[in-house]
């Protein structure tokens, strides 16, 4: 069927090199392939020996197989098949016009012509094969070489990363007590007489100092969260203290640059839940903190809703929703991801350690929950999840209940928003307060005067500062009891959101931050407000009934500073503080205490201190009382930088009756401390009755 | 191994050489070829029947396998068998650059083959030699086979192998090498009158 | 004048021994061939009587045949060697030539011996 086509022709065209040899190895197959690799026609070949034409053949022993295999097809009809892996170039064939050798894959095959014995080389040209072969042996090099690097890269890594988180987790100790020290100061320097200046440097230097101590927190929390050691708590808690303190930590960013903080929560939120308040606390802090570092113009919500409602759980949905620089999609995809910030550039504008996001994530899944992003470029973006809490049975914990003495306190609320009213309403009620409300000022005017002339009258006004700040005028702190023709013994709480601080700074002089409340307002502290403003007219009228007023309490810390401001604060409240900087000294300066029958009332005890910690201290005292004390234990209450929920199981443990985290809260410090001396007093008077 | 072919000692004996011979010119090729001494060990020569094979070859995976057939007035299929894992330790040791692994992969057949084309080559001329029968051989044929499962589509279980175990030094690896010879009964009959034959000569 | 020799043939085939005497018996009909199967019973049967010329068959199960040459070597110091090997890559034949043994490559033809036996009349 192919008769019509010339063998010729093909043998010709065809592209691959076939020489016929016979017996006598000459050349009786010469085609114009071979013609163009070698620039020997077949005229000049025909009939020629191979080694004539191919001297080159002869000289290398590398070249034997192809001869042997070119006798054995001669002599025994062998064909061979030789392997380019072994032989690249056998025959001498260059690329036209060059000095590049042909690479050649050559098949030798037997046959008979003219009833004499031949055979056919084939040679191929797998030049082009062989470069590839080479390109690609030459990129699986590299990505070896990549493959390996990355390799290391990711060991030298990992193990970069558990001494990171080793170190982290100490130097962020060692700031921290420094740090504490620096909060309590200025906590202290708060309550001096300022000027507005002053006033103004000191309370940026305490969010300063907050900011600072949140970053370390962060990184601490990082390397517990890496090193899966981060435990999520579980206690009572209001939802509004944590409100409170991530509204205190970021009003004075957001005020700085002008944008609003606002809290949209809806009015069926339960006042308490059971849970892990400081990690909800810091992931609202670090999603406002981010809005608020975001957004320029515009606003940052905080949005709380009641989604759903069971039996014993209670579901909340969060959201951070800003007005800022918003995010691509890209970005929003790269956003959990540990140090990584949008861009260096990013970090450059805005700062952070770009470990607030990725706690979110972790702590948000910790809590069960799931972060989402909503965020489109250019107009703001919304973070938000929900969390399920478990109710709380009662509304009331036995450490906002106010003493008995404070508890037919009248209050008045006036403020224009209800969903704050409410809000108020709820807590005041749970403090088992008495509660009148007023929409306006003019109504609340009516209602005190109405309750003067009752001779009800109120002892406490919560006044809403966006009502009056525009309707009245006054310059003293006594102006405004006069406008509102309340008692001297009444007093007024100012209810204001941070940018009014300045404006009442300067319109009201005299004004204490005790009648300053900043919104949104927590239950705690409310209650801090109200004990503190009316325990000091009780204190004052009858001090027989502080009991912790002419008390002595020992304060044991390593650090200088936090001895000062521990003493500050017991001196302040009446009490005689004695400052020990070791557990050993410590320790005997209670034993003595004790021998001389003038015990300490009570000890503030650091836990690390060089030498031997709080807890060893504290062991030792427990066991020499055991012995040798008629007396019982004295309370001492761990004061301690450690604030995670195994410490304060370590302190108990250890003998404590209680562990307080620093940086110091005086009221908290000051409840306990009247606590424990209250019982400790009267053990004590029952163990005196009972040996007489 | 019980001898199931029905060889005479001497018959046997002188199939054994035959084939030692074989072997020893194969290495010779080679050893020139690569331009390296290899060290071979003697020659194991067994005749067994095709379906006992597989376990005769020290193979776990696949089986590299080359065959080239050879006809006269009888037919004998020749095979060289590799472990898989053994081919590949050839091909890199015979390579004078350094390869990956997927470049060796790519080499492992052309070289497989031109290795089984020189031993099968020199077998075949030896045997050819000795037995003064001139065959007709085909190229050689590169395969990959299931060691568990050799069977062979041309052969039954009952054809007859001459089964050649060698092991070769090849720089530092040492490498199974199996060689078989598989014939037909038919064959068989026709090869045995010429051994007979020549036998009688000496 | 040649005088009658003893020969002993190495090797573990049989038709190789078989055709190596064929073909030395052609050529000299009045020596003595000895046959061993493998390289101790070569050693054995040396001790026990003078052999002039040795063919040693190199691959051989046991003892390799440059062993069994260096073994016989001490009993009969003034012994000829070849060494009939399949094994014909050079470095074979380098060894060889270093111990003063002659080379003759396998197969067993009447060139090979009579290479062998020119070697040993020399």
């Amino acid at each position: 069927m192919y008769s019509n086509i010339n063998s010729k022709d093909i043998i010709n065209n065809i592209d691959i090199g076939l020489i016929g040899l016979n017996k006598k190895k000459e050349i009786i197959l010469w085609n114009d392939w071979l013609e163009k690799y070698t620039q020997k026609s077949s005229d000049q070949t025909l009939g020629k020996k191979l080694d004539e034409v191919f001297p080159e053949l002869m000289q290398y022993s590398a070249n034997s197989r192809i001869i042997s295999a070119i006798n054995n097809a001669l002599e025994f009809d062998f064909p061979a098949v030789l392997s380019h892996a072994f032989h690249k170039s056998p025959f001498p064939l260059y690329l036209p016009d060059s000095k590049i050798l042909l690479q050649q894959a050559v098949s030798i095959t037997p046959l008979e012509y003219d009833s004499s014995k031949s055979c056919l080389i084939q040679i191929q040209d797998v030049t082009p094969a062989t470069l590839r072969e080479k390109n690609f042996e030459a990129v699986v090099q590299e990505l070896k070489k990549t493959q390996k690097a990355l390799i290391e890269e990711k060991n030298n890594a990992e193990k970069a990363n558990s001494l990171k988180s080793t170190f982290l987790s100490i130097i962020s100790h060692e700031i921290r007590t420094p740090m504490n020290a620096i909060i309590g100061m200025v906590h202290l320097a708060l309550q001096t007489k300022l000027s507005i200046p002053q006033l103004d440097y000191l309370k940026k230097i305490n969010v300063s100092a907050h900011n600072l101590l949140s970053i370390i927190n962060d990184i601490l929390d990082v390397s517990k969260i890496e090193a899966g050691k981060l435990s999520i708590e579980t206690v009572d808690f209001y939802l509004h203290d944590v409100l409170k303190n991530v509204f205190t930590v970021i009003s004075g960013n957001a005020h700085q640059k002008n944008i609003p903080l606002i809290l949209d929560a809806s009015s069926d939120l339960p006042l308490m839940l059971h849970g892990d308040p400081l990690r909800l606390e810091q992931i609202l802090t670090n999603l406002s903190m981010n809005a608020v570092k975001f957004t320029d113009q515009g606003k940052v919500v905080i949005h709380i809703k009641l989604v759903n409602s069971s039996k014993n759980t209670i579901d909340l949905l969060f959201s951070v929703q800003d007005t800022g620089v918003g995010m691509t999609h890209q970005q929003q995809t790269e956003l959990f991801i540990p140090f990584t910030q949008l861009d260096s550039s990013t970090a450059r504008k805005y700062g952070g350690t770009g470990l607030g996001l990725t706690i979110c994530k972790e702590l948000v899944e910790l809590m069960g929950g799931q972060i989402h992003i909503e965020s489109q470029l250019g107009l703001g973006s919304n973070f938000y999840f929900t969390l399920q809490f478990e109710k709380v049975a009662s509304e009331v914990v036995s450490g906002y209940q106010l003493p008995d003495n404070l508890n037919n306190i009248r209050v008045l609320i006036i403020t224009d928003n209800n969903n704050d009213k409410l809000f108020y309403l709820k807590m005041l009620e749970s403090f088992n307060l008495s509660v009148d409300e007023a929409d306006g000022y003019e109504q609340g005017k009516k209602l005190l005067q109405h309750a003067a002339l009752m001779n009800q009258p109120f002892h406490l006004v919560l006044l809403d500062w966006q009502i009056v700040k525009n309707i009245i005028s006054f310059d003293t702190a006594e102006d405004l009891t006069k406008e509102l023709r309340l008692s001297k013994e009444a007093e007024i709480i100012l209810l204001h959101s941070d940018k009014d601080l300045e404006d009442i700074l300067t319109r009201v002089s005299g004004i204490d931050l005790n009648h300053l409340l900043l919104k949104p307002v927590s239950p705690t502290s409310l209650y801090d407000h109200i004990v503190t403003l009316f325990e000091k007219k009780l204190m004052d009228s009858e001090s027989e009934a502080n009991p912790l007023k002419g008390s002595r309490i020992l304060v044991v810390d390593d650090n200088d500073f936090n001895l000062q401001i521990a003493c500050e604060i017991l001196e302040r409240a009446g009490i005689i503080a004695e400052a020990v900087s070791e557990g050993i000294k410590a320790v005997e300066l209670i034993k003595n205490s004790i021998k001389l029958h003038t015990p300490y009332d009570a000890v503030l005890m650091d836990i690390q201190m060089p030498n031997m910690s709080g807890l060893d201290a504290t062991q030792i005292i427990r066991q020499w009382e055991q012995q040798y004390s008629e007396h019982k234990a004295i309370p001492i209450i761990a004061l301690s930088a450690n604030a995670m929920v195994d410490d304060a199981d370590k302190s108990l443990a250890s003998g404590m009756n209680e562990h307080l985290s620093k940086p110091i809260n005086p009221n908290k410090l000051l409840k306990s401390l009247r606590q424990w001396i209250e019982i400790h007093s009267k053990q004590d008077q029952d163990i005196d009755l009972n040996s007489n | 191994m019980t001898n199931s072919v029905n060889l005479d000692p001497l018959e046997e004996d002188f199939l054994i050489e035959i084939f030692n011979l074989g072997i020893g010119q194969a290495a010779a090729s080679l050893s020139m070829m690569l331009q390296q001494e290899i060290e071979i060990s003697v020659p194991e020569v067994r005749f067994i029947k095709f379906c006992d094979v597989s376990h005769h070859i020290n193979a776990s995976h696949d089986i590299c396998c080359v065959t080239q057939s050879m006809e006269s007035d009888f037919e004998v299929q020749s095979m060289l068998l590799f472990p898989e894992e053994n081919s590949l330790e050839i091909v890199r040791c015979l390579m004078k650059e350094s390869f990956s692994d997927e470049m060796i992969l790519e080499l492992q057949q052309e070289a497989i083959l031109e290795i089984g084309n020189i031993v099968l080559n020199a077998c075949i001329a030896s045997f050819s030699k000795a037995i003064q029968v001139h065959f007709k051989i085909a190229p050689p044929l590169f395969e990959k086979l299931d060691s568990q499962n050799l069977s062979h589509s041309t052969f039954d279980k009952e054809n007859v192998v001459f089964f050649v175990k060698v092991n070769l030094h090849l720089s530092e690896s040492l490498i199974d090498g199996n060689v078989l010879f598989i014939l037909k009964s038919e064959s068989m009959r026709i090869l045995q009158q010429k051994l007979h034959a020549i036998l009688l000569s000496l | 004048m040649e005088t009658s020799k003893t020969l002993m043939i190495v090797d573990d085939s049989k038709v190789a021994r078989m055709m190596t005497k064929s073909i030395i018996h052609n050529a000299h009909p009045d020596w003595l061939i000895v046959e061993a199967n493998d390289g101790y019973e070569a050693i054995e049967l040396a001790k026990k009587q003078a052999i002039d010329y040795f063919s040693v068959d190199l691959n051989m199960p046991g003892i390799e045949g440059f062993e069994v040459i260096e073994k016989i070597c001490t009993l009969s110091p003034k012994a000829k060697f070849a060494l009939l090997t399949a094994n014909i890559q050079q470095s074979t034949h380098d060894k060889a030539t270093k111990m003063n043994i002659k080379c003759i490559n396998k197969p067993i033809t009447e060139q090979s011996i009579s290479q062998m036996l020119e070697y040993f009349n020399d």
